[in-house]
C-alpha cells in the first residue's frame, strides 16, 4: 500500500510537466491512468535517449522514466466518443492533471467550471507556462523559455569563464524548468486534496510554471527590492569566492571554504603551506578580496593530488569537499549503491533499463516499480472494458474510428 | 477567473491569525522545523503558506547561515540577525522560538512540543539531531504517529552519509555541474543559483503531505529519508539514461540543443539584456522569419530545414543576433510571441518585480517587517482558486518563545523565567 493509494488520478498531459506531476503521485501509490493520443502518444516517446540512438515509440528513455507506475490508455479526445470517455474517466477519479493550453481545454469543454458541475469533488490541476490568465497567458513556452524568463538563467554562468559578461545567460542541462513545474503541480494538487477532505469541495489548481520558477531566484528579488541592488552577473558573486572547482590528477573537486574553520582545516589538508599564512588570507574579508590568488595557489597544489585521497582527507577534517562527478561516477557510486538508489526495469520490448529511482525513502510505504511505463494503449481493455463497461467489440469499432 | 485575493498579516496575535487561516488546506497541522539555509526552510514555507503552523527552532548560539552577519552587502553598519532578507524570504510566515538544544531542559521542551505536533523537517547535519536524541526514532517514542522528513545531502545511510556537504556540492556530485557549461572551456561553470535546494524543499513538502494523508487514513506516522543529491539526480534522467543505456557520457553544450535552431539566449539592446528563443520545427521557423519581416537571408536554402539550421547554427546565430541587438529584450519577446514563436526575455530580479504577468497573478506581495520595513516577498507560489493561501511576515528570532511555551505548552511564568535564567532560551 502506498501513502496515496486511496487517490485516483487521470493524467491528461504531454511531455514533462504534466507527466512528472503524475509520476510523483503514482510513485506515492496513487492510481494514475495516463491518457495519450492514439498513434503517436506522448511527445516524450520521440525524445530519447534511445538504445543505439534508434528512435522507437516504446524505447524513449525520457518516456520510460516519467511514466513508470501508471496505467496507459489511448483516446482521441477531439472526437465525440473520445471526449465522452475522457469525461467518464474524470468523473470516476479524484484528480485530473493536465498541461494543455487554456484555450484548447476550454474549446473541448474540459475547463474546470464545466467538469466540476458533473463532479463537484474534482481536483483539477492545470499546469501552464504562464497561468490561466494575464498578459502572457497565451504565450508559447518550452523549457528553455521557461528557464530564462523565470530568471533562473540570469545568475549563470557564475564561474569558470574569463568574462562572465561576455557570455549569454546559461541554461541548465536537462529540462529542469519542466520538472520543477511538475513537482510544484504535485504539491499544489496535494494541498487541494487536503482542502477537499475538509469541505468535500474540489478545487482548481492554476499552476503557472513561470511563477513557480520565479520563486527559485528569490534572492535576486530580495536584493533588488530590499537592498536596491542591481544584481548583475559578476565574477565575484557569492558562489565564486571562497569556493573552488579544482582539477586533480584524476578528476575534479568542489570545495567550500566560507568559514574560518573550513579554511583552517583546508589549509591543513594542503599540508599547511607557507603561502596560506600570508595576511592576504588571514580572515574572511581578506580571503574574499584575494580569492583569485588563493585559487591559483590551491590549484597548483591540487593538480598533483589524487581525487579520492583529497576528498577523504578533506572529509576527515569536516571540510565540505566532494568530487565533481560525471554520471558515470555517480552511477557507480558506493553511496548510491548502498542506498539502492538506482532502479531497473526489464521488459521484452525494451530490454533492461536502469534509471534514477525515487529520491526518498518512506519507512512505512516504500517506493517500488509496480509496473513499467505503459506501452501505448496497453490498458485500454482493462480500463475501458473493465471499468467503463465497454465491450471488446466496442473497442474494435473505436479503434477503427481512430478514437483509441 | 482567478480570485485576486491577496492577504498579508501582521503577526500581532497568533490566535487572530489562526482564525483567519482556518479556511486553509493544512489548517491544524503543526510542524517543527529543525532547519537551516534554503532547502529545509523552503519546504516549511510552502507548508506554512497553505496553513500549517510551522515553528522554527533557533538559537543565538548557532545562527542560521542566513542570519549571520553578512560580509557581502552590508546595508547597516551594525549587523543584525533580524535584518536578513534571505532568512526572511525562506522563513516568511513561520514562528520562531529560541531554544538551546545542547541543554537537557531545551530538549525536554522540544519533546513536549512534539506531543502537540504532527511532523518535523530536519536539514541539520546527519549527526546533529541523532546526537540530541531528537531524530525520528527518539521522537517516535514521544508520539507514535509522528512524521519526520530528514533531508541531508547524502541521506541517513550509506558509507558517506556523514560527509560534510553544502548545497553547492550537490550539483557537482549529482553530475549536473559536469554537463553545465560551454564545450570549449575545460571547467564546467555550474550554476550561481541553488536550484537543487529548491527542488529538495518542494519534494520534502510533498513528502510531508503524503505522509500526513497516509497517517490520516491509517493512523501510522513514518520517517522519510530524503537525500538531496538523489533529488538532484532525478531531474537528469536523460543524462543518466544515455549512460546506462548507451554507455555514452553527455558533454557540455552551452545553450545549444541537438534538436533545434535557433535556440539559445540572444543579446538584445542594452547591457546584459537577453532574450531566449527556441524554434523547434519548420512551422515555427516560418513564423520566425515572418516576425523578422522575411529578410532575404532567411530564404537561403540551407536554413530551410531543421537539419540545415542545425548544421549552419553558428551563422544562423549571428544573423539572429544582428536582429535582436537592435531591440529590447521585451520587444523581441513580444514580437516573436505574437507570431507564435516561443521566446522569453531573460528577466533579472528587478524585471521580475516589475513583470506585468507576475503582477497580474499577484506573485509578489509587499509585507511590513518590524525591523526591515516594507519589502517585496514572493507570495504564495502555488495557487488554489478558493483558498489562495496567506503570505505572512517573517518572525524576529525567538519572537514566539513566550507564546509557544506559555500558550501551547502551558508553562507558568515562573517556569519560563527559570528557563531564561538557566540560559535554555537563547
Amino acid at each position: 500500500m502506498g501513502a496515496l493509494s486511496d487517490l485516483k488520478v487521470i493524467e491528461w498531459g504531454e511531455f514533462i510537466s504534466g507527466p512528472y506531476c503524475g509520476k510523483l503521485l503514482a510513485d506515492l501509490g496513487a492510481e494514475v491512468v495516463k491518457v495519450e493520443k492514439p498513434g503517436y502518444g506522448d511527445r516524450s516517446r520521440s525524445y530519447g535517449p534511445f538504445p543505439q540512438d534508434l528512435p522507437h515509440t516504446e524505447k524513449s528513455g525520457l518516456y520510460l522514466y516519467l511514466n513508470t507506475n501508471k496505467l496507459g490508455v489511448t483516446l482521441n479526445w477531439a472526437s465525440v466518443t473520445g471526449a465522452e470517455i475522457l469525461k467518464e474517466l474524470v468523473t470516476q477519479a479524484d484528480i485530473l492533471i493536465e498541461n494543455h493550453s487554456p484555450r484548447e481545454v476550454e474549446e473541448l469543454g474540459f475547463d474546470y467550471r464545466t467538469l466540476s458541475k458533473a463532479h463537484p469533488g474534482l481536483v483539477m490541476t492545470s499546469i501552464t507556462p504562464f497561468g490561466q490568465s494575464g498578459p502572457y497567458h497565451d504565450y508559447k513556452a518550452c523549457d528553455l523559455v521557461s528557464f530564462h524568463v523565470s530568471g533562473l538563467a540570469h545568475m549563470n554562468p557564475s564561474g569558470g569563464v574569463d568574462d562572465i559578461q561576455e557570455e549569454p545567460p546559461l541554461r541548465g542541462k536537462s529540462l529542469q524548468a519542466d520538472f520543477l513545474a511538475g513537482l510544484s503541480g504535485a504539491i499544489a494538487t496535494m494541498s487541494a486534496v487536503f482542502a477537499r477532505h475538509a469541505t468535500g469541495q474540489g478545487r482548481h489548481v492554476d499552476l503557472s510554471q513561470h511563477e513557480a520558477l520565479a520563486s527559485v531566484i528569490r534572492r535576486d528579488l530580495g536584493a533588488a527590492t530590499y537592498e536596491g541592488l542591481e544584481r548583475i552577473r559578476v565574477k565575484g558573486a557569492q558562489p565564486s569566492t571562497e569556493t573552488l572547482l579544482g582539477q586533480c590528477r584524476d578528476g575534479q573537486f568542489f570545495v567550500v571554504c566560507n568559514t574560518d574553520r573550513f579554511w583552517a582545516n583546508w589549509v591543513e589538508v594542503m599540508g599547511n603551506p607557507e603561502w596560506a599564512a600570508s595576511e592576504l588570507f588571514q580572515d574572511r574579508a581578506a580571503r574574499r578580496e584575494n580569492w583569485d590568488a588563493a585559487k591559483i595557489m590551491i590549484e597548483e597544489w591540487a593538480k598533483d593530488q589524487s581525487l579520492g585521497e583529497l576528498v577523504r582527507a578533506a572529509q576527515a577534517r569536516r571540510v565540505p569537499c566532494m568530487p565533481v562527478n560525471t554520471v558515470k561516477e555517480s552511477t557507480n557510486s558506493e553511496q548510491l549503491a548502498a542506498r539502492n538508489y538506482f532502479a531497473e526495469v526489464d521488459r521484452e520490448e525494451v530490454g533492461r533499463v536502469r534509471f534514477p529511482g525515487a529520491p526518498y525513502k518512506l519507512s512505512q510505504t516504500p517506493w517500488q516499480v509496480q509496473r513499467p511505463a505503459p506501452l501505448l494503449g496497453e490498458h485500454n481493455e482493462e480500463v475501458l472494458c473493465g471499468r467503463l463497461g465497454y465491450s471488446r467489440q466496442d473497442l474494435a469499432v473505436m479503434r477503427a474510428e481512430g478514437v483509441i | 477567473m482567478l480570485s485576486a485575493l491577496r492577504v498579508s498579516y501582521e503577526l500581532e496575535n497568533p490566535k487572530e491569525v489562526k482564525r483567519a487561516m482556518s479556511a486553509l488546506p493544512l489548517e491544524g497541522i503543526r510542524i517543527i522545523s529543525f532547519t537551516n539555509g534554503i532547502a529545509g526552510p523552503y519546504a516549511g514555507r510552502l507548508l506554512c503558506d497553505f496553513g500549517a503552523e510551522v515553528i522554527v527552532v533557533e538559537t543565538r548560539k548557532r545562527l542560521d547561515t542566513f542570519r549571520r552577519p553578512r560580509l557581502v552587502y552590508p546595508k547597516d553598519t551594525e549587523p543584525d540577525f533580524d535584518k536578513s532578507w534571505s532568512w526572511a524570504e525562506y522563513n516568511r510566515g513561520k514562528m520562531s522560538i529560541s531554544v538551546d538544544l545542547k541543554k537537557e531542559e531545551g530538549r525536554e521542551l522540544i519533546k513536549r512540543l512534539v506531543e502537540l505536533s504532527d511532523a518535523a523537517i530536519d536539514n541539520f547535519g546527519a549527526r546533529v539531531l541523532r546526537g540530541f536524541g531528537l531524530d525520528y526514532w527518539g521522537l517516535r517514542e514521544v508520539k507514535s504517529d509522528f512524521i519526520m522528513v530528514s533531508m541531508q545531502g547524502l541521506g541517513q545511510t550509506g558509507p558517506e552519509h556523514e560527509y560534510v556537504l553544502w548545497g553547492m556540492n550537490l550539483m557537482p556530485l549529482a553530475g549536473l555541474t559536469y554537463v553545465w557549461g560551454f564545450p570549449d572551456i575545460p571547467t564546467p561553470t555550474g550554476s550561481g543559483g541553488y536550484p537543487t535546494d529548491y527542488l529538495a524543499g518542494v519534494t520534502a513538502a510533498l513528502m510531508i503531505m503524503a505522509a500526513v494523508e497516509y497517517r490520516n487514513r491509517t493512523g501510522k506516522g513514518q520517517f522519510i529519508d530524503m537525500a538531496q543529491v538523489e533529488n538532484a539526480a532525478t531531474i537528469m534522467e536523460s543524462v543518466y539514461m544515455d549512460y546506462t543505456v548507451n554507455g555514452r557520457l553527455q558533454e557540455r553544450r552551452g545553450n545549444h540543443s541537438p534538436y533545434a535552431a535557433p535556440y539559445g539566449a540572444y543579446p538584445c539592446m542594452g547591457e546584459e539584456r537577453w532574450c531566449a528563443i527556441e524554434v523547434r520545427n519548420d512551422d515555427e521557423w516560418r513564423r520566425f522569419c515572418g516576425a523578422l519581416g522575411n529578410p532575404p537571408w532567411t530564404e537561403e536554402p540551407r536554413f530551410a530545414t531543421v537539419l540545415g539550421r542545425l548544421d549552419n547554427r553558428d551563422e544562423l546565430d549571428r544573423r539572429v543576433e544582428e536582429w535582436t541587438a537592435n531591440r529590447t529584450h521585451l520587444e523581441v519577446m513580444e514580437v516573436l510571441q505574437k507570431a507564435g514563436v516561443p521566446a522569453a526575455a531573460v528577466l533579472d530580479g528587478q524585471d521580475q518585480a516589475n513583470c506585468p504577468q507576475l503582477a497580474h497573478r499577484g506573485t509578489y506581495v509587499r509585507i511590513d517587517h518590524p525591523k526591515m520595513g516594507v519589502a517585496s516577498y514572493p507570495g504564495v507560489v502555488m495557487r488554489l482558486a478558493e483558498s489562495p493561501g496567506v503570505a505572512r511576515r517573517p518572525a524576529l528570532l525567538g519572537e514566539h518563545t513566550a507564546y509557544v511555551l506559555g500558550e501551547l505548552l502551558g508553562l507558568s511564568e515562573a517556569e519560563i523565567r527559570h528557563l531564561e535564567e538557566a540560559e535554555v532560551l537563547v
